[in-house]
C-alpha cells in the first residue's frame, strides 16, 4: 500500500491521529503536498462519499472521516498556494428564519466541502436579508436553504425572490423533512433528499 | 383489588437512579434560558446563572415535581363529553400537524387542506378508541403565520371531544389560541379545561424565548400542557435509549420549573417524545422499536414521580398503509401502554408523522382496541372463571354455547371483537369478496364522516371567534 493509499484508508476509517502521522512522515520523505491532498485526503473522502450514498456507512462514521480529512488539510494547505486548491464553486447555505434545526444542513455542508466546494455556512434562523448579503459578498454560485418545519419552509420562496431582486445570479437548492420535489419546483429550486444527493446535485448544476 | 398488568423495564432502584441523573443534568450542565426575566426568577429560587445558562437548584426541582397534578378532567362543552385523565388510565390522541394526507380517491400523497382537517376531526368524533383529537392535518391553504390558530379554531368548531390543540411554537399564535380557549371555555377554564396544548423545549436542554413567550399565554390561563421534549438519540441526545430518556426527563423538569413560576396550578403532562434516527442518513424516523421502548421507560420514570404521561405511540416509519405500518405501530404503542402511559399519540399518522390518512385513523382505532384489551385486568373469582357453566356441561350434558356465563362473558367483551379486521375463516374470506383491509378501512372512514352530525355553534361564540381570527389576520398577515 502506498503512502497515499494509507492516508486515504485512514481517512475512510476516521483515524485522525494516523492521518496526521502519515502526512507528517510523507512530507518528511519529500512527498508533494498537492498529491497528498488529491491522491490521499480527497480520494479517501471520495470513497466515503460513495459508501455513504450506498448506505454502507453511518453518518457519525462519515463525520469522523471528514474530521480526519480536515486535520490532514490543516497540515498540507499552508504548504500550497490557493490556486492549487481545487474549488468547484461557492455555496452560501443556511437554515431559514424561525428554524433552529441544523443537523441535516451541517451534513450537507460537510459533503459539499468534501466534494470541493467553498461553503459559507450562515447557521440557523437566518433572515432573508442575510442570505442576500452573503450571497452577494461571496459571489455565490449556489444558495442553499434548509427547513425542518412546515411553518418555516415558506420562507424559502421569499429568500429566492429577494436574491433575484438583488440581481444575484445563482442556482437555488432546498432540502429538509417537510419539503417535496414538487414544492421545490414550484419555487424554482432544486430539491435534494439528503446530504450525499445534495453534493451530487451541486456538482451537476455548477 | 385487581392486578393491573404492567410492564416495568427497570427496577424501582434504577428508576430512582434515572431521576437522579436527570436532575443531575439540570444541576451540572444546566439549561439555556434566553429570557433574562425568567433567569432572574430562577435565580430567586436558588438556581445558579452563568450567561444564558441556568444551573438548577435540585431542591427547587424537587418542589416542582411534588407540585405536579396526577389527574385532570377535560370537557367538550358542545357535547358534554368528559375525559377523566389520571395515573393508571390510558387515553389516546391523534398526531398533530401532518403536512400531507393520503388522498382517499387516488391513494397518493398530497398537501393537506383545511377541508381535510375538518374531515379528520369529524371522523375522530366517531372513533371509539380516539379520546382526544389533535389537529391531524397541517392545512397548506392557510397562511403559515396563522396556521396553528386556524387549526385550533377548526378543532373547537367541529370536535365533539375535548381537544388537544396543535403543538404551539409561535408566541404570536399562542396569544390568540389562548383567547379561543377563553371563548369556548368560559370563566371557569382553569377549573374545567376544555382541552390542552403541546409545547416543546428544544433539545438539548434549551428554552428559547419564543417558547417561554408561547408558554406564558397558556400557562397563566391554566390550560393543561403536554411538555413535548423530543430529543433524537444520536443527533440531539446521546445514542443511548436510557440516556435519551434522562435528557428528555431533564428538559421536561426544566420546562416544568419555568411553568411553575408562571402558574403553579397549571397541569403539566410529561410528554416525552424520544425517538431515534436512521443513522445512515439522519432522517427522523419513528417506527424503530426503540421509540416504544424508550417511551415505556419514560412512562415508568414519570409515573414514579406522579406525572401523567403522553408518549409515542402509534407511530411508524412506513409511508404506506401496509404490514410495516401495522407492526411498527403495534410495538410502539403496546409497550408504553403496558407501562401505564396516560396518553398515547400517533393515531392516524404515517411516514414518521409527516403524512396522515383517514383509513389509517380507522386502522389505528382497531390497533388501540386490541391494546386496551391487553391492558384489561383479570378478575379471579368463581363467577368470572365460569366454573358454574363448566359444572353444567360436565354434569348435565349441556354445551358451553348455551350457558348464561358465556352470554355474559361475550357481553363483557371477554373475547375481542374486531370492528374492521377480518375474523372468520378462508371460505368466508372468499365469500365476502376478499376485500383488502385498507379498502374496508377507507370505506368505513367515509361512512363515519357521513354519519357525523355537526353540532351548530352558538352564534355568540361564532361572532367572538371571528373577531379573534380577524384581529390575528390583521396583526400577523
Amino acid at each position: 500500500m502506498s503512502t497515499y493509499e494509507r492516508i486515504s484508508q485512514f481517512v475512510v476509517d476516521g483515524k485522525e491521529d494516523d492521518v496526521i502521522n502519515e502526512i507528517n512522515n510523507a512530507l518528511k520523505a519529500g512527498e508533494d503536498a498537492t498529491n497528498i491532498i488529491n491522491k490521499g485526503l480527497l480520494e479517501g473522502m471520495a470513497i466515503v462519499g460513495e459508501k455513504f450514498a450506498k448506505s454502507e456507512m453511518f453518518v457519525p462514521e462519515v463525520l469522523m472521516a471528514s474530521r480526519s480529512m480536515n486535520a490532514g488539510m490543516d497540515i498540507v494547505k499552508p504548504l500550497i498556494s490557493d490556486s492549487e486548491i481545487h474549488n468547484l464553486g461557492t455555496v452560501v447555505i443556511g437554515t431559514v428564519k424561525g428554524d433552529l434545526h441544523d443537523i441535516g444542513k451541517n451534513l450537507v455542508v460537510m459533503m459539499l466541502e468534501s466534494a470541493g466546494f467553498k461553503v459559507v455556512n450562515l447557521g440557523v434562523d437566518t433572515a432573508k436579508e442575510e442570505f442576500v448579503e452573503k450571497a452577494k459578498e461571496n459571489n455565490a454560485d449556489i444558495v442553499a436553504m434548509s427547513a425542518m418545519l412546515t411553518t418555516t419552509m415558506a420562507h424559502m420562496e421569499d429568500i429566492i425572490k429577494a436574491c433575484q431582486d438583488a440581481g444575484i445570479e445563482a442556482k437555488y437548492m432546498v432540502g429538509g423533512a417537510p419539503l417535496t420535489p414538487a414544492y421545490a419546483e414550484r419555487i424554482n429550486a432544486i430539491y435534494s433528499a439528503d446530504a450525499s444527493t445534495a453534493a451530487l446535485k451541486a456538482k451537476e448544476i455548477i | 383489588m385487581q392486578y393491573i398488568p404492567k410492564l416495568n423495564y427497570v427496577s424501582d432502584e434504577e428508576v430512582k437512579k434515572l431521576h437522579e441523573y436527570g436532575v443531575g443534568l439540570l444541576e451540572s450542565l444546566g439549561m439555556k434560558v434566553e429570557d433574562p426575566t425568567i433567569r432572574d426568577q430562577l435565580a430567586d429560587n436558588g438556581c445558579r446563572i452563568e450567561g444564558e445558562r441556568v444551573y438548577f437548584n435540585p431542591d427547587f426541582v424537587g418542589k416542582v415535581v411534588k407540585n405536579q397534578k396526577s389527574k385532570v378532567t377535560l370537557t367538550c362543552k358542545a357535547s358534554g363529553k368528559t375525559i377523566d385523565m389520571s395515573l393508571g388510565k390510558t387515553f389516546t390522541h391523534s398526531t398533530g400537524g401532518a403536512p400531507w394526507i393520503a388522498d382517499m380517491v387516488t391513494g397518493k400523497r398530497r398537501n393537506g387542506k383545511l377541508a381535510d382537517l375538518i374531515d379528520t376531526i369529524r371522523l375522530m368524533n366517531q372513533l371509539e378508541q380516539l379520546d382526544v383529537p389533535c389537529a391531524l392535518v397541517y392545512p397548506s391553504d392557510v397562511p403559515s403565520e396563522i396556521t396553528q390558530l386556524k387549526q385550533t379554531a377548526a378543532m373547537f368548531e367541529y370536535s365533539k371531544k375535548p381537544i388537544y390543540g396543535p403543538g404551539i411554537s409561535l408566541a404570536s399564535n399562542s396569544k390568540y389560541i389562548a383567547e379561543l380557549f377563553k371563548v369556548y371555555g368560559g370563566s371557569d377554564l382553569a377549573e374545567n379545561p376544555i382541552g390542552m396544548v403541546g409545547i416543546s423545549p428544544e433539545s438539548p436542554l434549551f428554552m428559547p424565548k419564543e417558547i417561554t413567550d408561547t408558554m406564558r399565554y397558556v400557562v397563566t390561563l391554566g390550560i393543561p400542557i403536554s411538555v413535548l421534549a423530543a430529543p433524537m438519540g444520536g443527533l440531539t441526545s446521546p445514542l443511548s435509549v436510557a440516556g435519551t430518556v434522562i435528557q428528555s426527563h431533564a428538559e421536561i423538569l426544566g420546562f416544568s420549573c419555568i411553568a411553575y413560576l408562571m402558574n403553579p396550578d397549571c397541569v403539566l403532562i410529561y410528554g416525552s417524545r424520544t425517538f431515534f434516527a436512521n443513522m445512515k442518513n439522519t432522517q427522523s424516523i419513528l417506527g424503530l422499536p426503540e421509540t416504544g421502548i424508550s417511551s415505556a421507560l419514560a412512562v415508568q420514570l414519570a409515573s414514579s414521580l406522579g406525572f401523567m404521561t403522553d408518549v409515542y405511540g402509534l407511530s411508524c416509519t412506513s409511508c404506506a398503509l401496509d404490514e410495516q405500518a401495522g407492526y411498527e405501530k403495534m410495538i410502539n404503542a403496546l409497550l408504553p401502554s403496558m407501562a401505564g402511559a396516560t396518553m398515547i399519540t400517533g393515531i392516524g399518522s404515517l411516514a414518521s408523522v409527516m403524512c396522515c390518512s383517514l383509513s389509517q385513523l380507522v386502522l389505528d382505532n382497531e390497533i388501540m382496541a386490541m391494546i386496551r384489551k391487553a391492558q384489561r385486568p383479570f378478575t379471579i373469582d368463581e363467577e368470572s372463571l365460569g366454573l358454574d357453566g363448566l359444572e353444567y356441561v360436565i354434569n348435565d350434558g349441556e354445551s358451553f354455547l348455551e350457558q348464561e356465563h358465556t352470554v355474559e362473558a361475550l357481553q363483557n367483551k371477554e373475547v375481542f371483537e374486531p370492528t374492521i379486521g377480518f375474523d372468520s375463516v378462508w371460505a368466508d374470506w372468499i365469500a365476502t369478496g376478499e376485500v383488502p383491509l385498507t379498502k374496508r378501512a377507507g370505506e368505513a372512514a367515509l361512512a363515519m364522516i357521513e354519519e357525523d352530525e355537526i353540532i351548530p355553534q352558538d352564534p355568540t361564540i361564532t361572532k367572538e371567534v371571528n373577531a379573534i381570527l380577524k384581529a390575528a389576520e390583521k396583526e400577523l398577515l
